[in-house]
Parts: C-alpha cells; sequence; structure tokens
C-alpha cells in the first residue's frame, strides 16, 4: 500500500467576491502520510482552511492535483467522503439542536455513514471517554457550551474510525484540559489507527505537540514544510537582530531587508526585526548600510523562540 | 421524529388539536345537508375536507420540506459537513420531503382520519380511498421533485422564501384547488395541466366525492408518471450542478 494517504501538488484557488480576486492558494503543494499528524500552521486568511476544504471535497481547485487515500478529490470525491473524518471550522452549531449529543452522534453515524446502531453506540462511548465528554453525551445539543460543541463536532468526525482526517482549528473554544485531551487523542489516533491527521492551528505549542511535521503558509504559499524536528532545528539555528528604532526611512529599511542572508524582516512599533541564520555574518553589512546613510541605531541580537520565528517568517512575508 | 416528541407538553397538544381539528371537520360535515352535499359532489363532507387537508399538508412537506430544513443548515454550518459526507444530495434532499411527510402522516392525518373512520358516515369505499391515496402518493413524488429543485435554487441564491408566496399563488389560483378549472379561460386550463398538483388533486378528489375528472383518468395518471420522470431528471439535473457550483464558491450564506 502507498504510504502517502494526502499528496496535494500545484493547488491554486481564487475567491471572487465583489469584483476582486483574492488568491487563496498559489502553488501549494503538500502530504500527509499514513500514522502521521501534519499541522497546518498559517495567520487569518492564510489559505489553511481553503486547502483543507479542497482535501475534503468541499471545494474544487482552479489547478493543480490532489488525491485522498489513493482517489482524485476532482473525480473520485464520493470515494474520498467514505473514507475521511472531517471537523470543519464554525461547525459548532451544526447538529440538530432537540436532539442529545448521542442521538445526534447515532444520526450522522447510521444515517451518513451507514454504521450499525452497536457500533456506532460502542464508537461513542470510547470517545466520550477519550475526551472526557461521558456526561455530556445525554444533554440536548442546544444545551452544550461553546467548547463542548466543538467537542462533539471533533468526536463526530473520528466516529467511522476514518483513516484521514482533516480538522480546521480543532482546539478552538477548548478549555485547557479538554484541549490537551484532544491532542493527546490526535496524537495516539495517528499511531495506533495508522491514521493520516491534518490539522490546522494557529498555535505553535500544539502543533509542537501533536505533529510529525509542520506546514507554515501563508498568502496561499507554503513558507516552512518539514518535520517538527526540522523546524526545532531551523528555529535553534535562527537568529534575530532588533533595530531599536522606529520612522527609519523606507530607503534604508530595503536596503537592510535586502541584505544576504536576511530569512525575513518584520517592521514593528519598536524598529524592525530580523531573522537570520547568523547575526554576525550579516551584522557588518548592517551596520555598514547604517553608517553610510549616518545612522547610528541601537542594535540587539537575540536567539528566536518557536512562536516568535513563525511570527516573524509569516509577518515577514507579509511584508516583503 | 424524536424533534417532535421531544416538547412532551407542545407534543400532546398538536396531537390533541389533531384531533379537536378532526371533530371540528365532523360537526362541520353534520351542519351541512348530507343529502344535499351528496346530490351535488357524491358523498359525506367529512371526506372531502379530510382529504383536503392531507393533499395540503403533504405538498407542503413535498415542496418546503427540504428547502426549509437546508436553510436551516445552510444557517447552522451543518450543510458543511453533509457535503463532506458520503451521502447522495439528491437522496439527502428528497429525504426531508419524505419525512415531513410522514411526521404529517402520524401526527395530523391519522388523528383526523381516525375521528372520521369512527363517526362520519357514507365514508368512501376502500378501493376508492386506495386510489387516492394512490394518486396523492405519485402527487406527492412529483411535488417532491420540485422540492428538491427549489432546494437547488435556494443553495445557488442563498434564499427563495419568495419563490413560497408565488408558489402558493400558482398552486391556489391555477391548478382548480379555488376556481374550477372547467369555468377557466383556455390559456388558464393550458397552465393548468402542465401543474402536477391539478391532476393529483382532480384525481383525488374523483376517488374521494366522485366529482368527474377535467381529463379522463387516464390522462391524468400519465400526465403525472411523465412529469415524474421529467421533474425526477431535472432535480438530479440540478443536484450536480449545484455541487459543482458549490464547490467553486463554496457553501457558505453570504
Amino acid at each position: 500500500m502507498n504510504d502517502t494517504a494526502v499528496e496535494a501538488k500545484g493547488l491554486y484557488k481564487i475567491y471572487k467576491t465583489g469584483g476582486k480576486e483574492v488568491k487563496a492558494l498559489n502553488g501549494v503543494s503538500i502530504d500527509v502520510k499514513y500514522g502521521e499528524v501534519v499541522s497546518l500552521l498559517g495567520p487569518n486568511g492564510a489559505g489553511k482552511t481553503t486547502l483543507v476544504k479542497i482535501l475534503a471535497t468541499l471545494l474544487v481547485p482552479d489547478d493543480g492535483q490532489a488525491r485522498v487515500g489513493g482517489y482524485d478529490v476532482l473525480t473520485q470525491g464520493h470515494k474520498v467522503r467514505k473514507i475521511i473524518g472531517y471537523a470543519g471550522q464554525d461547525s459548532e452549531r451544526s447538529a440538530y439542536f432537540r436532539l442529545t449529543a448521542r442521538e445526534n452522534l447515532l444520526f450522522f453515524a447510521r444515517a451518513f455513514h451507514g454504521i450499525s446502531k452497536e457500533e456506532a453506540n460502542k464508537r461513542i462511548e470510547e470517545l466520550a471517554i477519550a475526551f472526557g465528554f461521558e456526561s455530556k453525551l445525554d444533554s440536548y445539543f442546544i444545551a452544550l457550551s461553546g467548547g463542548e460543541k466543538q467537542t462533539f463536532v471533533i468526536i463526530r468526525s473520528l466516529i467511522t474510525k476514518p483513516k484521514i482526517v482533516f480538522m480546521d482549528e480543532p482546539s478552538k473554544s477548548l478549555d485547557p484540559v479538554t484541549a490537551s485531551r484532544v491532542r493527546k487523542y490526535i496524537k495516539e489516533y495517528a499511531k495506533n489507527f495508522n491514521a493520516a491527521l491534518l490539522v490546522t492551528t494557529h498555535n505553535m505549542l500544539e502543533a509542537e505537540e501533536i505533529s510529525n511535521k509542520v506546514v507554515m503558509i501563508n498568502k496561499g504559499k507554503i513558507l516552512f514544510n518539514g518535520t517538527s524536528e526540522e523546524m526545532k532545528s531551523f528555529v535553534a539555528r535562527t537568529e534575530s537582530i532588533e533595530i531599536h528604532k522606529n520612522n527609519i526611512e523606507e530607503e534604508i529599511k530595503l536596503q537592510i531587508m535586502h541584505v544576504p542572508g536576511i530569512i525575513s524582516a518584520v517592521e514593528k512599533d519598536s524598529g524592525i526585526s530580523l531573522v537570520c541564520k547568523d547575526a554576525y555574518e550579516v551584522l557588518p553589512s548592517i551596520l555598514s548600510i547604517l553608517k553610510s546613510n549616518g545612522r547610528r541605531l541601537p542594535i540587539s541580537v537575540g536567539s528566536t523562540t518557536l512562536e516568535e520565528a513563525f511570527k516573524v517568517i509569516v509577518g515577514g512575508d507579509k511584508e516583503n | 421524529m424524536k424533534t417532535i416528541t421531544r416538547y412532551k407538553m407542545n407534543f400532546i397538544l398538536e396531537v390533541l388539536m389533531s384531533f379537536v381539528w378532526g371533530f371540528g371537520l365532523l360537526i362541520f360535515s353534520f351542519v351541512i345537508d348530507p343529502a344535499r352535499f351528496a346530490s351535488s359532489i357524491g358523498t359525506n363532507y367529512f371526506s372531502f375536507l379530510i382529504v383536503g387537508i392531507a393533499f395540503q399538508a403533504y405538498t407542503g412537506a413535498a415542496v418546503w420540506g427540504s428547502p426549509y430544513e437546508v436553510q436551516s443548515e445552510l444557517t447552522t454550518g451543518q450543510v458543511e459537513y453533509t457535503f463532506a459526507s458520503p451521502v447522495k444530495m439528491y437522496y439527502y434532499m428528497l429525504s426531508y420531503s419524505i419525512s415531513q411527510a410522514l411526521i404529517g402522516t402520524v401526527f395530523d392525518i391519522l388523528p383526523m382520519f381516525t375521528i372520521g373512520a369512527i363517526f362520519a358516515q357514507n365514508l368512501p369505499s376502500l378501493t376508492s380511498l386506495l386510489m387516492a391515496l394512490f394518486s396523492i402518493i405519485l402527487t406527492f413524488l412529483v411535488l417532491s421533485q420540485l422540492g428538491v429543485i427549489i432546494t437547488c435554487l435556494l443553495l445557488i441564491f442563498k434564499n427563495v422564501s419568495a419563490l413560497n408566496s408565488f408558489l402558493n399563488f400558482l398552486f391556489q389560483v391555477a391548478t382548480g384547488m379555488l376556481v374550477p378549472i372547467q369555468f377557466m379561460p383556455k390559456e388558464l386550463k393550458a397552465l393548468a395541466f402542465v401543474i402536477p398538483l391539478t391532476h393529483g388533486m382532480d384525481l383525488t378528489r374523483h376517488f374521494v366525492i366522485g366529482s368527474n375528472t377535467i381529463w379522463s383518468i387516464e390522462v391524468e395518471f400519465s400526465a403525472l408518471v411523465i412529469f415524474l420522470i421529467l421533474l425526477t431528471l431535472v432535480a438530479k439535473f440540478s443536484v450536480s450542478y449545484v455541487e459543482k457550483k458549490a464547490k467553486i464558491e463554496g457553501l457558505s450564506l453570504a
């Protein structure tokens, strides 16, 4: 069996709204292997949800190809939908309010996926225990809190024991204890069932905790794609240079941002933040630019954290 | 069904009201001079009323059962989960009409019919009732294709509630519901012919109250079968078109 569960190549998607075109995906390629959790990181509007929706057959790309479980998402959508689990963003109202959580789960499992009542009940109990949801199973859906509804959505996506799961910001609105349970379960699920999970998140720590691979996306482009270890190593080898001065002339800023060795740059209220692999290697060039422009500004050098690296990389992409 | 029986007080009142309606209609039918009624349109008035109400309920379920539920799912976001599930959209939309019809049968029609069966006089024969039921089911199937098409329009245009008023007007004016077709000008008569409800209602009235049909029974049944085939094809094409369109533009209410 091919060990690649999800494979996307050169995906493009443009939305046309109000006479304007918004490029949601700009040549995105990604792959997720069985037994792997891949976190898709990026700011709002980066293209994460669009990518997940294309893979879940909810949207068609303008160009590019994608296969899920070996099936083409464009021509074999029904087969794809049979093997995936899907927990969409803003889905926390997507059930029958007048039914209990258990009745809703039973209904979706039986009517939408054709699972027997016994099997569905067994699975509901298993998942409810895993997520600490047992006491809420017989509550009306309308009476659940936002976080409980989100837990319901996650449970629903896993009820068929799918080999491929797409979750769009699953930990959104979850309390820390439930979020931790969800992270633990996702990690174990991929391992125990040899399942592939693509999870979008804003939470760097979550991505670090659950993922075998992290993909950073912004403005529809992949900025980083590698294992958690590669990312840690990438970040560990990354240093930051802060130039503490606002109102730096545009011309000087542009010269600094284009110094060889600078990975990304972002303008902050307090100055400019630059990410590079070796600060001492690029500092002479920066000092030379400042000196030639007659500026003597306070500069500091430090190492970037994972979260800062994300902000700087994504922010730098925004700037550039 | 559970969503109907969930709130006990409301459920009891709903069923109770069906019986109250049944008794109300029964009393009304007794007030009307049975002999006079029978001489003009064939049998007792209770049958006429209960079939009329059943027809109205099934028409509503067939045409609006699916659009209303999908409109609600668009609002809650559930439609996205449905589209990501391995359900055939055509059957999914059709199932809403059928479930609404079943709910209507159990909680509205059966209680009223029970009152009629126990207390009313001169009920139609079993054969006539079965033929009427067959006409209703056939018309329901035809109209539920229309329900699927309206659901597709809803998914394209996001709000089609104005169609409700338009179709109600059309159904009431041009199907013989309120104005006998026989008295209509030939243009309106032609319009009436191409509305499936006309044939369904005409056939049902014929079997229940013995009225003469506008066209022959064979022509009316054939018309319903042809409408069923044509509208099923249009409905399936619409679903396929909407699925493609939704996947290009997304499934939001915006």
